[in-house]
């Protein structure tokens, strides 16, 4: 499908503050405030730093963000990722040295 | 260089800020201000009051534009809203509706 091609990318001196929607895939590179939903791949970068409330298929979080989580298929969080917020996926691995403050829910 | 871009299936309702270009294929309502140049494609549809360097629109555009340096409508494009930057392109078959003002010593 054409639309999962389309990646978006939210640079690093882009500031956003808001809600964000849409279907195709999303890099954050720079800060994202607000709230994000999103029908496919959110990868959230190491200069990316979001604050907000994560609606997404799968998440790669390897910046820092900060809210709750809710992905409908997986979360992937690196060691470099900061995570503050409740996760809900139904896949959540952690590595050890990441350290969401809130054990992850999986159903 | 990093480079900013809302895809044709993104919607962000909000503000967006920042210091380095911007392209929209997708919709931004709200407000943009930045200090490089806006593009906004054939995709694009931007419902927000726009304060930036260089401004080229070859989408819809309804708000005000407020331009330090150029603005350039290309055709085909819909602006509707003020337009306020020193030096303005409107080419042949662009639709613009609403004012003017090149006066830059205003600013």
């Amino acid at each position: 499908m054409a639309q999962s091609e389309q990646v978006g990318i939210i640079g690093k001196g882009i500031v956003i503050k808001g809600n964000l929607t849409g279907a195709g895939d999303l890099v954050i590179e720079g800060k994202v405030e607000g709230q994000i939903a999103l029908k496919n791949h959110l990868t959230i970068e190491s200069t990316g730093n979001v604050q907000a409330d994560i609606q997404a298929d799968e998440l790669t979080i390897n910046g820092e963000a900060s809210g709750n989580i809710d992905a409908s298929s997986k979360v992937a969080i690196s060691s470099s990722a900061k995570v503050a917020g409740d996760i809900k996926a139904p896949r959540a691995p952690t590595p050890s040295t990441a350290e969401p403050n809130r054990v992850p829910t999986t159903q | 260089m990093a480079n900013t871009v809302i895809g044709s299936s993104i919607v962000i309702d909000g503000e967006i800020s920042g210091d380095e270009d911007l392209v929209v294929q997708g919709t931004v309502k709200g407000k943009i201000s930045l200090k490089e140049s806006l593009f906004v494609e054939g995709s694009g549809i931007v419902e927000a009051d726009i304060e930036t360097q260089n401004v080229e629109v070859a989408g819809r555009v309804t708000g005000n534009i407020n331009a330090t340096e150029k603005v350039e409508l290309k055709s085909d494009c819909r602006v509707v809203g003020d337009i306020r930057a020193p030096r303005i392109l409107i080419a042949d078959g662009a639709s613009f509706k609403g004012n003017v003002d090149m006066d830059a010593k205003g600013r």
